[in-house]
């Protein structure tokens, strides 16, 4: 529930007997943003690359394969990084898939800035199994497909009013996993106001039309509601702090709301939005310090504390146990 | 944290929850009808975790009994999705079937008593017998999801 199965997992609005899509997203699984995570390589020079290399991690399709067991072909899933703090995109890594014809699909990685975009990586065949297809084309590296889910959480235990003594949901769970290693300088040079978010867009009526986005942890799941899900989804960072939700208010003052019924502190709001993960690769990476996400880290419990002031401060949850400490780093699939 | 503990923050955390709660009351559909003399079928739903958070998944409680014989099959899910755009993904190990084996009616609630499958799994804080108050005037439902009491809305 990082991000899982939350919109746009439900597909329709219903009423009655009435039933209208709710637009954009449009609720396929496939595009279904789980989490992003971000982090220093932790063997960086023990392979025998150059060191200096960071891991960017793009979960979608929760529960896989049970819902979807592909990527769309038609969808652009992006890793989007801003440099210089002011939410907007700087370089974007676009993945994009070719149809899966049989257990065939391939990826490719492209890496967009101002000066243009440059493929990094081509035709890299997509995981279906237990191993983990692995292409490399110069200093870049990219797993793509079948892979258990990172993420770790009482999902029924949030689900019941935080009793929280059902354990891990995501034990058993696997998700798509785009994971994709490159060098600290292919994300702009300025790591000290480096920031990232997750994408995906799909294509919606013959044009490409934006669909889920993630940065922290579970921003739209736990402060979002009803239909501002979606709007909250279909913005850029950049709009967080202006756009307005449903009901009228920005989502900075929705943010603030819910905090203060929470009991935590409104002023929260400012430093969730805008929703990116804040990355500065010069430094150990650690989500307790707001800076990239591991995946070990226990972002559920750092956010409990965080939004109840210390009410709640843990699910009783502890990490997986099936990291891997190699590319690509998230466990065999269930 | 304790359960004591955890029950005061949700106390405490309702009191400042209008906007959430506003945003988070929604239509509910659903059935309750008397399908002949004597037959009673329900749809209930309702949208989970409850305020201050946002609904984010559905809780359907739905089924058939016979009155007369005090029989009946009821089931428990739990969808993706608050109720107004619950989808038809169910969350996985949620699902619960009752076999109903009484029926009682006093005045307008109608009293079902019955005991999970015996194959189906349960977590740590549920009884494997169940009651389920049907209260028709009101037309609500009191089930209870994991061991927690909640009340369903049928429409």
């Amino acid at each position: 529930m990082s991000d899982h199965l939350d919109s746009p997992g439900p597909i329709v609005l219903t009423k009655g007997d009435d039933s209208a899509s709710i637009g954009p997203p449009m609720g396929d699984p496939k595009t279904d943003i789980t989490d992003l995570y971000a982090f220093l390589k932790p063997d960086d020079g023990e392979d025998g690359e150059p060191p200096g290399k960071s891991i960017l991690m793009m979960n979608v399709n929760p529960l896989a394969p049970a819902l979807a067991n592909e990527f769309e072909s038609g969808a652009e899933y992006l890793i989007k990084v801003d440099t210089d703090k002011d939410a907007v995109e700087d370089i974007t890594f676009r993945v994009t898939f070719s149809p899966k014809v049989g257990e065939q699909q391939t990826g490719r990685v492209e890496r967009i800035n101002g000066a243009g975009s440059a493929v990094v990586i081509s035709n890299a065949p997509v995981s279906f199994g237990a191993g983990a297809i692995v292409t490399v084309d110069g200093p870049y590296k990219l797993f793509a497909g079948l892979r258990s889910d990172p993420f770790f959480f009482d999902l029924l235990g949030f689900i019941d009013d935080f009793n929280f003594v059902n354990g891990d949901f995501f034990a058993d769970k696997n998700v798509f996993a785009i994971v994709l290693e490159v060098p600290n300088r292919a994300l702009g040079g300025t790591p000290a106001t480096t920031s990232l978010w997750a994408r995906t867009r799909i294509t919606h009526n013959g044009a490409l039309v934006n669909d889920d986005r993630v940065g922290r942890a579970a921003i739209n799941t736990v402060f979002n509601h009803g239909v501002d899900k979606n709007i909250f989804n279909n913005l850029e960072p950049s709009q967080d702090s202006t756009a307005l939700t449903s009901e009228g208010i920005t989502f900075v003052q929705s943010f603030a709301n819910t905090l203060s019924a929470l009991g935590g502190s409104p002023a929260l709001a400012n430093v969730l939005l805008p929703d990116v993960l804040n990355y500065d690769y010069s430094k150990p990476t650690d989500y307790a310090k707001l800076n990239g996400r591991r995946l070990r880290d226990d972002v559920i419990s750092i956010s409990l504390s965080l939004v109840t002031n210390g009410g709640l401060t843990t699910d009783n949850v502890p990490p997986h146990t099936d990291y891997l400490d190699h590319f690509p780093y998230a466990g065999k699939p269930h | 944290m304790n359960p004591v503990d955890r029950r005061n923050f949700l106390k405490l955390a309702a009191k400042g929850s209008a906007l959430a709660a506003a945003a988070t009351v929604m239509p509910l559909s659903g059935v309750l009808k008397w399908t002949s003399q004597g037959a009673l079928k329900f749809r209930a739903v309702a949208g989970l975790p409850r305020n201050p958070l946002p609904t984010y998944a559905t809780f359907v409680v739905e089924g058939s009994v016979d009155l007369d014989r005090g029989t009946g099959l009821i089931t428990k899910s739990l969808y993706a999705g608050a109720p107004p755009a619950m989808s038809n993904i169910l969350f996985p190990g949620t699902a619960r079937t009752i076999r109903i084996a009484s029926v009682r009616r006093s005045g307008n609630q109608v009293r079902l008593a019955g005991a999970v499958e015996a194959g189906e799994a349960l977590t740590a804080r549920e009884n494997r017998n169940v009651t389920i108050v049907i209260d028709t005037s009101q037309k609500v439902a009191h089930a209870d999801f994991l061991g927690t009491a909640v009340v369903l809305k049928v429409v």
